[in-house]
């Protein structure tokens, strides 16, 4: 391992040389189109199909229930908007938490603009949705809940089937984001009570640009992305079929070495929590401990600096880590989880999230709880917020 | 072996290829982050809109990344449509599928919709557009190149009337008009391209957003592409999609290669077999669209399979169904439908003999027609 230290797992992960492996044929010799009749054609379909299989069995789906999308933000807003518009004969109301990804968050604002009504679950300090606040916000015209398995930022694990069975009980369709679950936390949709699920390669180890939505059978749903009769007439546009092949074996390999990896992970990431709250005063973990967060995620908030100045100066020694989400960190807002969880601006603004994967190593831990007491140690003498 | 269904989707270029792999092995890092290795993943989708947007000759500010060419379409037009009080779009008869049948889910919705007709040669009249506008007319989405026999739509005119109704939208499906003809944008609005035909990856594509125009996202998610088009940018893809669009560019002053052969196989099949009908008008670059009466063109393209020769029929998109709207539209009789084959040239048959070709088709028409004949 060189000297550099990725841990912004969470953001995204690098492809493995058994994915790239697996790819590399479909760029030079089976670059045909699935769609077409002959055997260029034949050959790629049959590779999206058995893809299509594997992701369908390491998820105890069926393969016609797992439809390829290009970005897990694709399959969120299909989710919840092509239900929506299916289905709004039946009612106008959707629920979801708010500490949703801004995928979904974003589609159901403009949800809202269209006519739907959306009820935004709080959660508690640790981030978990109440199911019996669940049970109040159904109403008769509920047609839709969405709530995330894992969240991004502070790695909370809902209670998705407790909450997935209260949906059932009342007949309201279910979906999940597991953007950040899938390929880490054991999914297994043939009991989960779960309707819809999002899940996207390049978080598991996979390529960019290809990810899936489960719709379970039966579950209608309208097209958000209109034409060629792909994906049967769900989702047209020609196959990404080079990275469906990466997908499927970056979640074949994720799921067989879960249980393991879940573990060597878990002891890093209570070894790099423990360690920080340890040696940096002022420091306070955001979102749970133990096995209800999930086992790649710290997320810290350093009081009296910003989130980003850390960021800069671990960037400098080599150690890739995140304010936030990759996806929020651009901007100066604090992020909406933070101030979820009842956080304030100022110590929102001085988190950290630290996400682990396969490729770290307990020495890379030690390094990071090396420098970062430094690193916050100057900030701070630096900074006229701070009193020692 | 010869490939000659290059407007289904082509093969990718060795320095795409190249391009692709060096994103994943190198550049992983997601462009939001906002440590080194997303800077760096940053850089290289920067570099790849650069070239996008100068094969086009566009700012790089007015290319959107997508999914593909589809997705180009949709975003295009529900983000028009969507935010817009007026209630009328003039299209023609003979877009993709992608364009159709969101429209038809519009048209649905209480929507108007102008169909334009075309001639035989797959041409819409500038008149009929000239018609057709009216003051509510919020878009006007017409294909600068059509995908099954290649014709070559006048945007510059559509751009031209256009001029007196500046509300109104115009985007131009080009998906198979990038790298081989020039595109005059100066009143195109938006305007759809796909990597995949363009020897780049699957998976990626662009919309050209003319700078003056703000646009309403269809995918929100985290911010990306100036927030018109969430989700976790596909880096590799995209490097892919940049560097097919530098050697298209540099290609494209070639482009009568390409012509020459198309025009070539098209004599050629003509003297061999003098009951076929030509379907692409001249002016066609890479499309050929030939209909052989009295065979059926799904056998006649595993025949020529079997000699190595790829092809297809119809439209890769529209092979699997059995109505042929572009050809209904072009008047073909339609006892001709079912025996139309469409040959597309590219980048890899430059050393192709189109006499050599002509000669299998002919072999392998004459054996299939006495066979039913
Ligand atoms: C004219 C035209 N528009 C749109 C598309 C769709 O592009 P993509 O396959 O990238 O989704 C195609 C190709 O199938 C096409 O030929
Ligand atoms: C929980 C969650 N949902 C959705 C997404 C969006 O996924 P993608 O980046 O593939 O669009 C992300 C990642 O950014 C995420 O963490």
């Amino acid at each position: 391992m060189s000297d550099k230290i990725y841990l912004d797992h969470a953001a995204t992960t690098a492809v493995r040389q058994e994915v790239l492996d697996a790819m590399l044929p479909f760029f030079t010799e089976h670059f045909g189109n699935p769609m077409s009749v002959h055997s260029f054609g034949r050959e790629v379909t049959k590779a999206v199909e058995a893809s299509r299989e594997t992701i369908a069995n390491c998820l105890g789906a069926e393969p016609k229930e797992i439809m390829f999308t290009s970005s897990g933000t694709e399959a969120d807003n299909w989710a919840i908007r092509g239900f929506a518009q299916a289905n709004s004969k039946n009612g106008q109301h959707i629920i979801t938490s708010s500490i949703e990804h801004h995928a979904v968050l974003h589609t159901c604002e403009q949800l809202e603009k269209e006519g739907f009504e959306v009820t935004y679950l709080p959660v508690d300090s640790e981030g978990f949705v109440d199911p019996k606040n669940l049970e109040e916000a159904i109403r008769p015209d509920t047609i839709l809940v969405s709530i995330m398995h894992a969240n991004n930022e502070i790695g909370t694990i809902q209670p998705i089937e407790e909450l997935g069975t209260i949906c059932r009980d009342k007949k309201v369709a279910f979906h999940v984001d597991a953007v950040q679950s899938a390929g880490v936390l054991p999914i297994n949709l043939k009991e989960l009570p779960v309707d819809m699920l999002s899940l996207s390669a390049h978080k598991f180890y996979g390529p960019k640009g290809i990810a899936a939505l489960y719709v379970k059978k039966g579950t209608r749903i309208k097209p958000i992305i209109y034409g060629g009769g792909q994906e049967r007439g769900l989702r047209a546009g020609t196959h990404n079929h080079a990275a469906i092949v990466g997908m499927a074996k970056a979640l074949e390999l994720a799921i067989s070495e879960q249980e393991e990896y879940a573990k060597k992970i878990t002891d890093l990431r209570d070894m790099l929590i423990d360690g920080i709250l340890e040696k940096i005063p002022h420091t306070r973990l955001n979102g749970p401990r133990g096995d209800k967060r999930l086992p790649n995620n710290v997320n810290v908030s350093i009081q009296y600096i910003e989130g980003e100045g850390i960021l800069l100066h671990l960037d400098m020694l080599g150690i890739a880590a995140s304010s936030g989400s990759a996806c929020t960190s651009g901007s100066l807002d604090p992020s909406h989880v933070l101030l979820a969880i009842g956080l304030s601006h100022e110590i929102a603004h001085g988190s950290l999230r630290l996400s682990l994967g396969r490729e770290n190593t307990e020495e890379e831990i030690k390094r990071v709880l090396e420098v970062l007491p430094k690193i916050v140690k100057n900030l701070r003498a630096m900074s006229p917020l701070y009193q020692g | 072996m010869i490939y000659l269904d290059n407007s289904s989707t082509t093969r990718p270029h060795p320095l795409v290829i190249k391009a692709v792999v060096s994103a994943m092995e190198n550049t992983f890092g997601n462009p939001s982050s906002l440590h080194r290795l997303g800077l760096e993943a940053e850089k290289v989708v920067k570099e790849a809109r650069q070239e996008v947007a100068s094969l086009i000759s566009a700012l790089p500010e007015e290319i959107v990344f997508t999914s593909g060419g589809t997705e180009s379409n949709t975003l295009a037009i529900r983000s028009v449509l969507d935010n817009t009080e007026d209630r009328h779009v003039i299209t023609s008869s003979i877009e993709h599928p992608s364009v159709l049948s969101i429209l038809n889910d519009y048209e649905k919705k209480g929507y108007e919709i102008t169909y334009l007709p075309v001639d035989k040669k797959g041409h819409i009249d500038i008149n009929d557009l000239k018609d057709s506008l009216r003051k509510d007319t919020a878009l006007v989405t017409i294909m600068a190149v059509n995908n099954e026999i290649g014709s070559i739509e006048p945007i510059e005119e559509i751009g031209l009337i256009l001029k007196d109704y500046p509300k109104t939208y115009l985007h131009v499906d080009a998906v198979q008009a990038v790298g081989k003809i020039i595109l005059p944008l100066e009143r195109v609005d938006l305007l759809s391209m796909s990597a995949h035909k363009i020897n780049g990856p699957k998976g990626v594509g662009a919309l050209y957003v003319k700078k003056s125009r703000e646009l309403q996202s269809i995918m929100p998610g985290g911010g990306q592409e100036q927030g018109l088009r969430g989700g976790t940018e596909n880096v590799p893809g995209i490097a892919g999609f940049g560097v097919a669009a530098k050697v298209a560019q540099e290609k494209m002053k070639e482009i009568k290669i390409l012509k020459d052969k198309k025009d070539q196989l098209a004599k050629y099949l003509q003297e061999l077999l003098p009951d076929c009908q030509i379907n692409s008008p001249k002016e066609s670059i890479i499309v050929l669209s030939v209909s052989f009466p009295k065979i059926k063109a799904e056998v006649l393209l595993h025949a020529l399979e079997a000699e190595g020769i790829y092809v297809s029929t119809g439209s890769a998109c529209s092979s699997k169904k059995t109505k042929h709207p572009v050809l209904a539209a072009i008047g073909l009789k339609e006892d001709l439908h079912e025996g139309t084959i469409r040959f597309s040239w590219g980048w890899e048959n430059k050393e192709v003999d189109p006499k050599v070709v002509a000669e299998k088709v002919a072999k392998n028409v004459k054996e299939l027609q006495t066979l039913w004949g």
